[in-house]
């Protein structure tokens, strides 16, 4: 598990909503995480093969490239693929969820979901 | 009229002229007669002057009479019909003929004859007013015609006789394409026919009320049997008929007979088929018979309706809902985000009234979520994409996990639970998530409904082959008139008392359309200031699914008898079957095999057909014959490949050697039920963590042994020898790492897989003793994981 210079967990959240990357950033750096952004999938493995975050909370519905495609290749790049991701989504249908799942994803959270929630969920993973 | 000759004037007498009988009366007579004939008459000589018309002749044509006689038809402005009429004689044709009068109002009928011999030369025209019945005709042909749908007549031989426009066009065939061809409306459009077993016969209908017979409930029970449905029986005829009599009468039923050719649109019902040609559409078919007034079964008519553009509009309906549902998700992913993230101080402090405030803006939140779950689901039911996976469910246990649940809220509300299971309930035939949603929307109304300090009792109760399952809180009550509507959408008993209760108002929907999916039915009897009780039907699962607990192998009775020559293979088999969980009894010859199988009843028997004493088929032949031995299973395992003679002699299985030891264990479990479950020994000081650990071990099918100390755990491994074992490090009187060593150097325990538990980080001085553990998990402890964790250990030891 690396932890950025300064000791601080690095957490990577994409998503294309403006207001949903603040509310998770805020939620997070209240909490002691240092957090990064990208608005897209491809600009998310950009920034995690640079910053090699801790783990990557991921929106599904983006623009330029999806969560899906994102984890997708994420898991693929030997350089990312410990990487744990977390899939935030809209899509609530099972077999939604299970599609997230089987690209990789380490959870499925279906918004809306509480701020509290995913600081425990990124706290259980990071801890285990 | 057709079988008349040509008129020639003059003519010879015409032997085959129809004529009336008895005697021509006197002219007076002959003239009132004529004058009351429907048909107009006229008398017209060679000129083609009319001679004599009577009454009903001068209406047609729309003159008096008294204008008539001694003008030709053209005179009377009747031109048109005067060509036709020389037309006709002038080329010998006689027959009938219809046309439009000159002023385009009245269709008229018109035939010529040659006037009888007695009135040389001179012809007798008849015409008649056919503008009613034309009118109808065709009216009838515009209304089918302009109708959107498509007609087609089958007689009950499945020759079409009629075909609407509509029809061939609906199904792609050229105008005038369908009538004459013998088919059925399936193989027309290339669909399979529908599958439908034998129906009952119209007395096994009286008698026992199965509905199969399309004859059923066509009037009272009455059957379709020809010639007429006066000579049908009606259930006060039935004692005076004998059911031998009956039973013929359906045999010359035309729609039971009709039916058992199994024609699949023969009869009433409606279809849907899939056409392809000339594009794809999806069409309804509606069969309805047709009889004579005698109730002869005649034809069948098919309606044809084009239901694309419907069941394109529900998948765009579904769509949408889906779309909206993720669309509306986003912007309530930051209402309530930010609201919580207020609420729990992080933006910090806040007053007690922005936080009563922010919580009714949670509250609704959360609503909004529920509203948006439930439509979506409603969504997926109606469009009929709801998958279930349909197993044997323990309802006791699904109750006392959604009672779970529900227990805080349960406990805020300051309600008891009453829970009462039927101590012999059969498994239900369920999806259990879906039957959890059931019963969570259920419990959740009662709780919600119920006055303080009430009661919310749940039953669970075998009943006519289903298992029911009720859910009864003491509330108000619902009022009669609203109980019909209660599972329809968006219907709620009084939005003015349910407002604060929040909700959606298509739980029981969604409720009403799961228990039917599942096969069974969901009902409410409510008695007002009392309480309502909801009560809702499961199919019992089917009894090879349901394996009851006797069935599986204990210690020391009901074992596997293991026989084969070889001791070598009988220890091979042994170690297979343990592993699994089975007793092994052992035998090398047949006559062990018998003596083992009389005395000691095993629960299934391994047999292998070569044996030095006796061949192995005759052994099971003495089995099968003993009274004492001939339920036990037999399993015949053979390098020989006789599966047919082994199963002829009564063997339950056969397997060729050599031996799958997963085709084996799955032959049994099929034979006999699952293998006893795995033990988990769980060793905790804390007795909460013991408890919880027990809790969802037993739910995932371990038994489990329990131990909160070091030396405990070896008291109980002394006492049974645990399949795994869940150990804590930190304990009194003996701690994990002790328990670890003692048992893995006793040689008989030291096989026993240990996951170590611990919430702090081991000393690593004691690294060396716990690499001796199998696996190592940190508290908290994640249950999930534990038991998957836990499940792949005990898979990987096997």
């Amino acid at each position: 598990m690396s932890a950025s210079e300064d000791g601080m967990r690095k957490v990577l959240v994409v998503d294309d909503e403006p207001h949903i990357v603040r509310l998770v950033s805020f939620a997070l750096t209240n909490h002691g995480f240092e957090v990064i952004d990208a608005s897209d999938g491809e600009r998310a493995i950009e920034l995690a093969r640079q910053e090699r975050p801790d783990i990557i909370l991921m929106d599904v519905m983006m623009p330029v490239m999806d969560g899906l495609e994102a984890s997708r290749r994420l898991k693929e790049d030997p350089e990312t693929a410990a990487i744990p991701i977390v899939m935030l989504s809209a899509k609530s249908q099972k077999y939604e969820q299970e599609a997230g799942l089987e690209g990789g994803a380490e959870r499925y959270i279906v918004k809306p979901f509480t701020p509290k929630e995913l600081v425990g969920e990124v706290h259980a993973i990071l801890d285990a | 009229m057709a079988d008349e000759h040509v008129a020639e004037d003059p003519r010879p007498p015409d032997p085959e002229r129809r004529a009336g009988g008895g005697t021509l009366p006197d002219a007076p007579v002959v003239g009132a007669l004529l004058e009351l004939t429907g048909d107009g008459l006229i008398w017209l000589d060679e000129e083609r002057r009319i001679l004599y018309a009577n009454a009903a002749a001068a209406d047609v044509l729309g003159r008096d009479v008294g204008e008539v006689s001694g003008a030709t038809l053209t005179e009377l402005g009747w031109g048109v019909l005067q060509d036709r009429l020389d037309a006709a004689l002038a080329e010998g044709r006689n027959e009938p003929d219809c046309m439009l009068c000159p002023t385009g109002e009245k269709r008229v009928y018109w035939r010529v004859e040659p006037a009888p011999d007695a009135v040389s030369g001179g012809h007798i025209l008849v015409i008649r007013d056919e503008t009613r019945r034309f009118l109808n005709d065709s009216w009838t042909q515009a209304i089918i015609t302009h109708s959107g749908n498509g007609l087609v007549v089958f007689t009950r031989d499945d020759m079409i006789v009629y075909a609407s426009p509509s029809a061939h066009k609906m199904l792609g065939v050229a105008e005038d394409g369908l009538v004459g061809r013998t088919t059925t409306m399936c193989e027309l459009t290339g669909n399979a026919p529908l599958e439908r077993g034998e129906p009952s016969r119209c007395w096994d209908v009286l008698s026992c009320e199965k509905v199969d017979c399309p004859a059923y409930e066509a009037e009272h029970l009455h059957c379709w049997h020809t010639p007429g449905r006066g000579e049908c029986i009606t259930p006060e005829a039935e004692d005076s008929v004998s059911a031998e009599d009956l039973r013929k009468r359906c045999d010359t039923c035309e729609v039971y007979l009709s039916y058992l050719q199994g024609r699949e649109d023969e009869l009433e019902g409606t279809t849907e088929l899939t056409v392809t040609e000339p594009v794809p559409r999806m069409l309804r078919a509606q069969t309805s018979p047709i009889f004579n007034e005698a109730g002869e079964y005649l034809y069948r008519v098919v309606s044809l309706a084009d239901i694309t553009r419907e069941r394109e509009m529900e998948q765009l309906k579904n769509e949408f809902v889906s779309t909206v549902s993720h669309e509306l998700r986003t912007p309530l992913t930051s209402i309530k985000g930010y609201v919580d993230l207020v609420v729990d101080g992080e933006a910090g402090e806040i007053n007690e009234v922005q936080s009563e405030f922010l919580g009714i803006v949670q509250e609704n939140s959360d609503r909004l979520v529920t509203l948006i779950n439930d439509l979506l689901d409603i969504s997926r039911i109606e469009s009929g994409r709801v998958h279930l996976s349909i197993h044997p469910v323990d309802v006791a246990e699904v109750i006392a996990d959604v009672l779970g649940t529900f227990r805080t809220m349960i406990e805020q509300a300051g309600l008891d639970t009453e829970v009462d299971i039927h101590e012999d309930l059969p498994h239900a035939a369920a999806d259990r998530d879906r039957l959890g949603q059931v019963l969570a929307n259920l419990v959740s109304n009662a709780v919600k409904y119920s006055p303080e300090g009430g009661t919310v009792t749940l039953r669970a109760q075998p009943h006519d082959g289903m298992v029911v399952v009720s859910v009864a809180d003491q509330g108000i009550g619902i009022a009669e008139e609203h109980l019909e509507e209660l599972f329809s959408k968006f219907y709620r008993v009084d939005s003015s008392y349910t407002r604060d209760i929040g909700g959606t108002g298509l739980g029981l929907s969604i409720c009403k359309s799961i228990v039917e999916l599942m096969g069974g039915r969901i009902g409410v009897r409510s008695e007002a200031g009392v309480g309502s009780t909801f009560s809702f039907s499961l199919p019992v699962a089917e009894e090879a699914e349901d394996v009851s607990l006797d069935a599986l192998p204990q210690r020391g009775e009901g074992a596997i008898l293991v026989v084969d020559r070889d001791p070598v293979v009988a220890d091979l088999i042994e170690r297979y079957l343990t592993r699994h969980g089975y007793e092994v009894l052992k035998a090398h010859t047949a006559r062990d095999a018998l003596r083992f199988a009389r005395d000691e009843q095993p629960a299934a028997i391994t047999l292998d057909v070569m044996l030095d004493d006796m061949d192995g088929f005759d052994v099971l032949k003495q089995l099968t014959d003993d009274e004492t031995t001939k339920d036990i299973p037999v399993i015949v395992l053979s390098i020989v490949c006789d599966e047919g003679r082994s199963c002829r002699l009564g063997a339950a299985r056969y397997l060729e050697k050599p031996i799958d030891q997963d085709r084996l264990v799955s032959t049994l479990t099929d034979l006999l039920g699952p293998t006893p479950s795995p033990l988990v020994l769980v060793v905790d000081d804390d007795r909460d963590t013991v408890r919880t650990l027990e809790q969802t071990l037993s739910s995932r099918g371990f038994e489990v042994a329990t131990a909160h100390d070091g030396r405990e755990a070896l008291d109980s491994v002394a006492a049974r020898k645990p399949d795994l074992m869940l150990l804590d490090l930190r304990m009194p009187v003996m701690d994990g790492y002790e328990v670890i060593h003692a048992i893995k150097t006793a040689p008989e325990t030291m096989d026993i897989p240990i996951v170590a538990m611990t919430a702090y980080h081991v000393d690593s001085d004691k690294d060396a003793i716990l690499s001796l553990a199998v696996g190592q998990v940190s508290k908290p402890l994640e249950a999930e994981n534990l038991v998957l964790e836990i499940e792949a250990l005990l898979t990987e030891d096997s």
